[in-house]
Formats: structure tokens, sequence, C-alpha cells
């Protein structure tokens, strides 16, 4: 062995193509073998399947709301079927994809064998999440069948509890059930962190993906609950129609809102710190070097999980909360800005004397970064309390966050998705369309948003079917590049689909990775590894080789590995 | 050269307001630029300065990459500049939002009520002169606002003065404007309220001086006379509490069961306990909605409530401009000599003055 | 995978672990890290109550009159000896003494569901009087003496008037609290109540929840489950959740029973 790089344990040898191996795809067979399954891996591929489906149906109401706003005066749609399809869009992606499918998918399929555990720590909760996440998802399809949701998905009192016609309940019942589904995924991830990590996986030598993880999962454990009670308690105003959030019965409808926000602020950073942690293992690896800042890039994923839960009240600076309260959010705001900042001048700096390729991954990320950059500093106008008062609840607000969480979130996942689908699969994709579909959806998703900027600084109100005749032209822009960015999403489905099939074997490691999860065979066996990994060294060796780290370092002695609580289990 | 169809660029400043709203922006704008040109600029330049030749990928044993882990010394940096820069904007945000909370006094002589209703916005004016869907204002004179929606969570925002206020039922909020270039501009509803939320919209007229004299004539009620008070919040109120039977205990020939009303607006009034209370609009409001919440020490707690399916936030609106403008001596006093039937209306005996 | 533990008996461990305490240490810290969940639940709840409580604190004291404090006081005598049973049940377990595992995990669910019985009767009771959010109005004649012509005569006026005002009223009354109901509007006493039934409704659900786990563990402690002792961890699970639910009930009596002012010989079930 003498590799160019130094993984963070001895790799597997490459296994005869010749001979037929059992790996984790291929040990079971036939439709029970997936619903009944208790592997990480495979619940990882279950996720997978799921919220594909669930982005393609969000996609299709975008579709209908971009079409619709091609005019000014809403030919497409009446006005309650387009607000019912903004919010079929909302609720189906943020509740059905953003947040499920970074945890949900590379979450269970990469943390384990990230951090050299056999499986998550507990296999048959991580099911019961699965099916409980599917209970929810069908109770979403039950409100869409059954007529819609007229709310937004942010369903504010009274509105969603006195005066909508529609299904509110049922809708109300798919977040609470998808609420536990998010609480036990993060539940289990936290869990394995501590407990499950390989010989030698100290917490300074976890990937930033298991960081961006551990903070996720922190935000997805602490802020679910209270979402929960806030949907029973509208839920018993609206069955019972008594006043907790109805002013006219003495209810309070802003306290409502502080309940909402204190779950979704941090709950949108559950839709982009996965995509950081992503970002971060790429941007290391396509630039051959070690990451810059491990130890800021690590922290600042935790810091913003923390302060997160502190900022919710920037969502309010209009409702009436006070002058000094707003300005307390305000000022923790502008702090909580800073970690973001503090990551992508480390991922800028990691390319500085690197020995940088572009493939698909890399270009998702470079994407990630010019996107998140936009996104984050957009943030700073609605934060500061002055201008937000002017583009508050405008296209600025719309503009910003699908910078945000689909400029970032959504190009993580595809980066994401492409860096590791080699080793879920075992195949190699198509190096050509990957990379044209990086730079459609790219060049799509700034066609789209630029011009909703533009709109919302002109004060275009956000969630109207109809609009001022002046904005006409952005909105046909806008429209046109959705549809760019239509094409690019749909070029993975083919690609990715076919490389299963046609695809060249992609080998144990084709990235060169230093992981663990590339130093295992692709696809894993059924255990991950078939020697539990010892780790030797730091997770982006890139600049040393192999035997820099296994010469000079001396590796463990693989006695006692099964002893346990022998220095290694934190 | 222009285009053939209207490209928005930066909506027109109309007020006070919205110019030092954008110079605020414009710092931001300018941070970011330079702060994302700074990125972009950095990672372009990375890559294409540090590019391996993609012929070579795959290949074992190339250039070494130099091992760096990072500086304290940069990250301590591209710590301390955003923070710096981040408390700027939130220093100037907050001043800016001062600017917007503050009312100055001539604003506040001017109150005009703004009550959402889905999906319309009824307007009314400190003359009693009232509008839906429209607002008429003199230029460079500063007027407040005051809100409060009828059922849902509205918004009325007017881009064009960079102003917007969340028209929450059940509280009365406040903002105010200086509108300072004439012209017409959109009124939005920017919090969404249901089916017809994009058609909650309105416009706003800023009229020169001698305009807005004219429009202001040319509405005046001219029923019962050339009476100017006619049609006023007030003169609407107390028909409304003649009405609604308020008079049969406020009334003047009434001592036993309620306290006179005339001039208590802005007075410090006991309610038990030792504890006062101001008569203010928000005080009226819930003596009127929920009258035992806090009850004038002395008198029983024997007032009904009135709820909204009784009298609207409009009429509640008209009845406290009747209460605010009551000085001592004017307190109406009961036509009639009998006590009225049961849900008779006391309005019917005056000869259909209404 | 899995290895034979160090105790010597023949008990295996799941194939995903290193080691028996690894799987133990995971199972008692992914108890901890629910309960914590189960913490942000209760206290979002509970956070609602406290700023209506703020907002509206005689009519909140008011509620907290009309309820009955001496099935809650009987209650948290029961919660509190549940949790030493069960206490006692994982030292049992851990001592791999079965009988005396069973002995204690019965003694915990009577206790538990002597405390769902009074609790049950006390919801009866509550219905009964009618203390329950309704938007149900009626319209009732009020009496009421006007002047006219300088004689006092009596008039009767129509008002319409909340049901359950009326009902709060004649339970305060019932209470000799009648000085609370003068001072109270009770759309905002609705609001108590609701919070009332929201917050003891989810505790009796963790209740069940937990109960039924308890039969379960009992079931299995019949059919030698507990037999390999390294698995008294599955009992100190339960009871770290039963002890969470206790405390629970520990911050819902101050909460809502003590609230308001009692009338200690009014007291009764």
């Amino acid at each position: 062995m003498n590799l160019d790089y130094a993984p963070q344990c001895v790799p597997a040898p490459e296994p005869d193509p010749t001979k037929p191996r059992v790996h984790y795809l291929n040990h079971a067979y036939g439709w029970l073998s997936w619903l009944f399954t208790v592997d990480h891996k495979r619940i990882g591929i279950l996720y997978l399947v799921t919220v594909t489906i669930f982005f393609a149906a969000g996609a299709t109401a975008a579709a209908l709301v971009r079409l619709n706003l091609l005019t000014p005066t809403s030919e497409l749609l009446p006005l309650d079927a387009y607000n019912k399809a903004f919010t079929a869009h909302g609720t189906v992606m943020l509740f059905l994809f953003l947040i499920p499918v970074v945890p949900g998918v590379l979450g269970n399929f990469f943390v384990p064998m990230m951090i050299g555990a056999k499986d998550m720590a507990f296999p048959k909760i991580n099911l019961l999440s699965w099916y409980i996440f599917m209970l929810g998802a069908a109770f979403f399809l039950w409100t869409l069948l059954s007529g819609g949701i007229d709310t937004g998905w942010t369903l504010y009192p009274p509105y969603s509890s006195q005066y909508s016609h529609t299904n509110v309940l049922y809708a109300g019942l798919g977040i609470f059930v998808a609420g536990f589904s998010s609480i036990l995924t993060g539940l289990n991830i936290i869990v394995t962190v501590h407990k499950m990590r390989a010989p030698g996986m100290t917490w300074n030598r976890l990937p930033l993906f298991i960081w961006a993880m551990y903070a996720t999962s922190l935000i997805q454990m602490l802020a679910t609950p209270v979402l929960a009670v806030t949907v029973l308690l509208l839920a018993v105003e609206r069955v019972f129609g008594i006043g907790i959030f109805d002013p006219t019965l003495e209810g309070d409808p802003i306290l409502f809102q502080h309940m909402f926000w204190f779950y979704s602020h941090p709950a949108v950073y559950v839709m982009i710190i996965p995509g950081m942690g992503v970002v971060s293992e790429i941007i290391t690896c396509f630039s051959r070097k070690n990451i810059f800042g491990y130890a800021a890039i690590a922290w600042s994923s935790v810091g913003i999980a923390v302060v997160g839960f502190l900022v919710w009240g920037h969502h309010m600076f209009l409702s009436g909360q006070g002058y000094y309260m707003g300005m307390l959010f305000s000022f923790i705001t502008m702090l909580v800005a800073v970690p973001s900042a503090i990551k992508v001048f480390n991922w800028t700096a990691t390319l500085y004397k690197g020995s940088i390729t572009f493939e698909a991954p890399m270009l998702f990320s470079l994407g990630f970064i010019a996107l998140f950059t936009i996104g984050g500093v957009t943030g700073l106008y609605l934060g500061v309390m002055g201008t937000d008062i002017h583009l508050h609840d405008t296209y600025f607000v719309v503009a910003h966050f699908h910078f945000t969480m689909v400029g970032g979130m959504m190009l993580g996942w595809q980066a994401g998705l492409h860096f590791w689908w080699p080793k879920m699969t075992g195949k190699m994709y198509s190096d050509f369309w990957s990379r044209l579909s990086a730079l459609t959806i790219c060049f799509g998703f700034f066609v789209t948003f630029i011009p909703q900027f533009i709109a919302g600084y002109n004060g275009m109100p956000r969630r109207s079917p109809s609009y001022a005749p002046e904005y006409q032209i952005l909105n046909v822009i806008s429209t046109a590049g959705a549809f760019i960015q239509g094409i690019g999403y749909l070029m993975p489905v083919f690609y990715l689909t076919g490389s299963l099939i046609y695809g060249r074997p992609a080998g144990n490691n084709p990235w060169r990775a230093t992981g663990l999860e590339w130093q295992t065979t692709s696809p894993p066996p059924q255990f991950n590894f078939d020697e539990t990994p010892i780790v030797t060294c730091g997770p982006y060796e890139y600049s040393l080789t192999s035997d820099d780290v296994y010469k000079h370092i001396p590796v463990p002695s693989t006695n006692g590995v099964h002893t346990g609580k022998e220095g290694v289990h934190a | 050269m222009t285009l053939p169809i209207p490209f928005p660029t930066i909506p027109t400043q109309a007020s006070q307001f919205a110019i030092e709203s954008d110079h605020l922006f414009w710092y931001i704008t300018l941070l970011c630029v330079g702060g994302t040109g700074l990125v972009y600029v950095m990672v372009a330049y990375f890559c294409f300065r540090y590019a391996k030749n993609p012929g070579a990928r795959g290949h074992v044993g190339l250039q070494r990459t130099p091992r760096i882990l990072g500086s304290v010394k940069l990250e301590f940096l591209w710590s301390a500049i955003p923070t710096v820069l981040f408390l700027s904007c939130f220093a100037w945000g907050i001043w800016l939002w001062g600017q917007n909370t503050r009312i100055p006094p001539e604003a506040a002589q001017n109150e005009i009520y703004v009550v959402g209703k889905r999906w319309m916005w009824k307007i009314q004016h400190p003359d009693g002169t009232r509008e839906i869907n429209e607002l008429h204002l003199a230029v460079d004179q500063p007027v407040k606002i005051t809100v409060i929606s009828e059922d849902v969570i509205h918004d009325f925002g007017i881009p064009a003065f960079r102003q917007k206020i969340d028209v929450v039922p059940g509280r009365y909020l406040s903002t105010w404007y200086k509108p300072t270039q004439i012209g017409s501009y959109h009124i939005f509803c920017d919090q969404y309220c249901g089916q017809g939320h994009s058609q909650m919209v309105g416009t706003v007229h800023v009229l020169s001086k001698s305009d807005y004299e004219q429009w202001r004539e040319g509405t005046y009620r001219t029923k019962d006379g050339k009476n100017p008070v006619d049609g006023s919040a007030g003169w609407l109120g107390a028909k409304l509490f003649k009405k609604l039977n308020c008079i049969s205990c406020h009334g003047a020939d009434n001592t036993q069961r309620a306290p006179r009303l005339e001039g208590i607006f802005g007075t410090q009034i006991p309610i038990g306990g030792g504890k006062t209370v101001t008569v203010n609009d928000d005080y009226i409001r819930e003596s009127i909605r929920n009258p035992m919440a806090k009850v004038h020490e002395g008198w029983k707690p024997i007032m009904p409530a009135f709820p909204v399916s009784q009298l609207t936030e409009e009429e509640l609106l008209q009845v406290m401009a009747f209460v605010k403008g009551l000085r001592a001596g004017e307190t109406p006093s009961r036509v009639e000599h009998t006590p009225p039937q049961i849900g008779a209306n006391p309005l019917n005996s005056e000869g259909g003055s209404k | 995978m899995s290895a034979a533990a160090h105790h010597g008996s023949d008990y295996h461990y799941a194939h995903h672990f290193d080691s028996l305490g690894q799987q133990q240490s995971t199972v008692r810290f992914g108890m901890w890290l629910f309960l914590v969940t189960e913490v942000l639940f209760f206290g979002g709840i509970m956070s609602a109550y406290t700023v209506y409580r703020t907002m509206y604190p005689d009519d909140f004291e008011a509620g907290s009159a009309a309820l009955n404090p001496l099935a809650a006081i009987l209650n948290s005598f029961l919660l509190l000896t549940s949790s030493l049973t069960i206490t006692l049940g994982v030292r049992a377990a851990f001592d791999g003494d079965i009988a005396g595992l069973r002995k204690w995990l019965m003694a915990t669910i009577l206790l538990g569901t002597a405390f769902l019985g009074l609790k049950a009767n006390e919801y009866y009771t509550d219905v009964k009087e009618g203390l329950v959010p309704t938007k149900a109005e009626d319209v009732i004649e009020v009496a009421k003496s006007v002047t006219v012509n300088g004689h006092d005569t009596i008039v009767y006026d129509k008002v319409r008037s909340s049901v359950f005002a009326r009902k709060l009223e004649h339970v305060l009354k019932e209470n000799e609290h009648e000085q609370l109901f003068e001072k109270c509007n009770p759309y905002r006493v609705q609001l108590f109540f609701l919070f009332y039934y929201c917050m003891t409704g989810l505790h009796v659900l963790h209740m069940v929840i937990g109960l039924g786990l308890l039969v379960w563990q009992y079931i299995l402690a019949g059919n030698g489950f507990f037999n390999f002792k390294e698995r008294y961890v599955y009992v100190e699970a339960m009871s770290l959740y039963w002890h969470f639910v206790d405390m629970v009930w520990m911050f819902l009596l101050p909460l809502l029973y003590l609230a308001g002012p009692h009338s200690f010989d009014h007291l009764s079930l």
C-alpha cells in the first residue's frame, strides 16, 4: 500500500470482479426484505426513493405556481387553487423533502459508516421513524387528495383556526406525525455519534459531515416537540372553536407565531447545516487538501444550532412584538450570521494551493458556495429591523430563503448524492451529463431567483396569485428560469437510474477519499466493514501519503477492540 | 433607450422614510456585493490557478499539496470583520426602526384609522371621511396610522413609502407617514389572509395641499344642513351611543349605574385594589368588548359586553371618537320619557334623521 | 459478531454493538435524550400556559379554584410512591430477583392505575359540573332597575349569556369563591380549562403508554426475559421514563391546582 493520501483506516482490498460478492443490496431479495429491514443502509435507500417522489410532488406544485404567475391576473388557476398550490409546494417541500432529505438518506446511510459502526444505535427505531414519516406523508396525501389546504405552511391563526375552509386538521396531523419521525432520527444519530464510534475515532477525528449531522439532530430533537404542541393547540382550537389564539375569544395570535417560529427558525437550519456538512467533505476531497480550519467549521455548525434557537423573533418584527424585543432578536440574528460567514471563508481558503478537479460533486459544491453566499448576505437585509419593514413578506424574502434552502440544501443534497452514489450503488454515472446537470441547475437558479429580489425590492407581496402589471417581466424571467432548473433536476433521474444498469463499476474509492466509508467495498457489505476499522488519523489527510501516516504513527494493536469502554467510546 | 415593457428597478421614494430606508438598503447592498464579490473572485481565482490537469485524474503519486490546517489569525480576522460590519447594519437598522416607531406630535394630531377586513381596507380620516381601498394624503403632512383587523392578520404595506405594519385582530398598532412626493402608489396586503389576499390592494394618493383641500370639500356630507360635524366619526359614534343604549346608563339624566364619560379620556381612573388605569384607546376598547376586565371603582360591574357581532371594529372606533371628544356638559340625554321596549331602537323616535 | 459477556452467563448483545457496556450505556443515553425531547414537549405547552397565566391572573385563579385539589394531592402521593416501587423493581432486576421484579412492577402498575382511576373520576365530576370549554350561549333575562319619572322600576333585559359562565358561577359559589367569579372573564377561564384538559390529557396519555410498557415488562419478566440480569437496563430505562412522568405531574400540580384558593372544608372526591 502506497497511496498519495492518508485514509483514516487501512483500506479493504478491491474485491475480485470475477467472483460474486454478497453485499447489503443482494444479501436478501423481495419487498419484505426491504420493508422489514433494520439495516441503516437499506432504510437510507427507502428514504431516497420516498423523498424523491415527494420532491417531484413539490416541484409539480412549484411549476403550477410559476406558470400561474406568467400573467398578472392569475389566468391559469382560480385564486383559491393557487393558494392551495403554493401551500402544497411549501408544506411538501419543507416537511417531506428538505427536513428529511439529508438526515434521512445520507445521514442514515453514512453516519454509521463514517464513524466505523455496524449500524445505528437503535436500528428498529430507525425503521420505525421511516414508517412514522410515511404515516405523516399519508396524512399530507390525504390533505391534498381531499381538496388541499390554503393557509400557507406557516398556519397563522386566526386564519388557519377559524376562517380557512380547507383541511387544516389533516395537514396539522401530518406535520405532527412527521415531526416525530424527525425527532427519532435526530435522537438516533446523536446516540450513534456518542456511543458507536470505532476505535480511534475521537471527536477531533470526526468528519465534518458528522459534526453537521450532530448539530442538525440537536435542533430536530429540541425544536420539533414544541412544534408538535403548537400544532396540537391549533387543532384543539380549530376542532372545538375555543380561542387559544383567537383574539375575539381572548386568545393571542402572536403567541402562536412565537411558538411556531421557535421551531421553524431552528428548522431552517435543519435545512442548511447538513448541506454545509456535505460540502465540507467534498471541497477538501476534490482539492486534495486538508480542510482549512477544521475546528472552526465544526464548532460553527454547533454554534449555528445553539444560537439559532434564540433568533425566532426576527420573523415577527412587524407583528407588534415591541421595539426592544425586536432589537434583541435583531442583534442575535447578526451574531448567528457570523458562523456561516466563517464557513464560507474556510471553504474558500481550502481551495488555496489545492490540486483541484471539477467532477459533478465539486461543481455542485462550488454552486452551493456561490448560491449560499448570496442567500446568506441577503438575510442581512431581513435581519436588520429598518430594512425589514419594507422587505418583510415580499418576494425578497422568497428569493432569500430559496437561495439558502434550495441553492443551499438542494445543491448540497445533489452534491452529496453524486459524491456518495458510487459507494451506495457500486456504479459510476455519466461524467458529462452530471456536470451538465450541475451547470444547468445553477444557471436556472440565478435566472429564477435574482428577478425575485428585484420584484421584492419593488414591493411585490408574496403568496399572491395576481399582481400589479409592472412586475410581469420579472415573473416571466423567473418562470423561464424555473423551467431551466426543472430540466436540470430531471437529468439525474435518468443518468443516475441508467447508471444502475449501464454504469461502470465504481471501485471501492473512486474519488480517492480518506473517510472510513470509502475504505470498505462498494456497495458496502451488510455490516459495513468486514473488520472493525481502526482509525489512525484525522479525516482529511490529503496532503500526507499513507506511508507518512502508517510508518510514523504506530498502528494500535487490534487486541482489545471488543472490550468497549477502554478509552475509545467516549 | 427605454424598454418597450416596464422593467422595475428602484421604486419611487415617496416619503421621508423611503429615502432613509434606501440609504441603509444601499449600504447593506454595498457590503453584500463587496463580501460576495470577494468570495466569488477568490473561489474563481483559486479554481483557475490551482486546477489540476484533468487528464491526470485518477493517477497515483501526483504532485503534493501543502498540508495547511488553518490559521487562528485568519479565523479571527474573518470572524471579527463581518461581526463589526453586521453590527453596524444592526445599529443603523434599529435607529431607522426608531424613526418609524416614534410618532411625532404633529403626526399624532392627524390620526387615520385603517381597519383590515377580508378583503378590503376600510380607512377613516380624523374628520370622519371614510374611504375603501383608497387613501388620500396631503404632501408633506405627517399622519399617524392606527390599524386593526376585524378578522385575520393582514399587513398594510405601501412600498413607495418603504412602510409596512401588521394588522392584527384585537390590538391597535400604529405607525406614521410623511409623504413627500405627489403621485399614486400601491397599497398591498402583505400578510397572507386567504382567498382574496392578492386582491386586497389599494391606492394611496398623495395630493398637493390645494388638491387635498378640494378632495376634502368634495366628499363632505351635507345632510342635516351644512353641519361640518355630520358624518364625522364622533357624530356617527354619538348615534351608536344612543342606538346601543349606552345612554341609558352613561346618559346625562342618569347618575346611578355608570360613570359619566365627559372629559374622561386621558385621565387616570381607580379600578379597585389601589390600582389605576389610564383611559386610552385600548382601555376604552377593552371596556366595551369586555367590560368586566377593569371596572371603575365605585361602580357595579353590570355593563354587558359588545362583541364584534354587535359592534364592528369600525363602529367601535366611532364610539371611541365620540368618547374622546366628549367635553363637560355635552353628554346627550334621552329624548324619550318612557323606557323603551326591549329591542326598540331609540333612533326611530328621532324622526328618521339617520 | 456478538461476543459472550463477562458475567459468565450466555447472554448475547445485539449484533451492532462491540460490548455489553456499550449496549447498556446506549440504551440509557437514548432514554435520557428521549426525555429531553419530552421536556421540550411539555415545556412548550407549559410556556403557553404561563403566558396566559401572566396575562390573565384573576381568571386563572378562578379556574383553579373550581378544580378539586384533594384528588390532585392524593394522586401526587400515588405517583410518588410508584416512583419508589419502580426503583425497587430496578434493584430487583439488577440482582436477578425475578419474583421481586414482578412484585414491584405489579405494585407500580397498581399505583399508576389508581392514579388514572382518580383522574377519571375527577374528569367525570368536571364534565358533570359543566366545566368544559364551549362556545354555546343562551339568551336569558336579567332584571335591572330603571328610574322612570322619578320611580324605580324593574325591567328585564334579554342578554346573551355564556353557558360555561353560568356553570362556572355555580361551581365557584359551591366552593364559596363567588368573589372570584365577579373578577373573572369566563372566556379567559375557558382558556384555563382548555390548558387544564390539554396538559393533564397529555400527561394521562404518557401514563397510559407507561402502564402499557410496564405490563409488557411484567409479562416479559414472567417469560424469563429478565433471567439475564444484564437486561436490567431495560427496566432502568423504563423507570427513567416513569420518573419523568412523575416529574411532569409535580409541575402540573402547582400550575393547575394551586394557582387559586381552595376552601378545605369543601374537599371531597
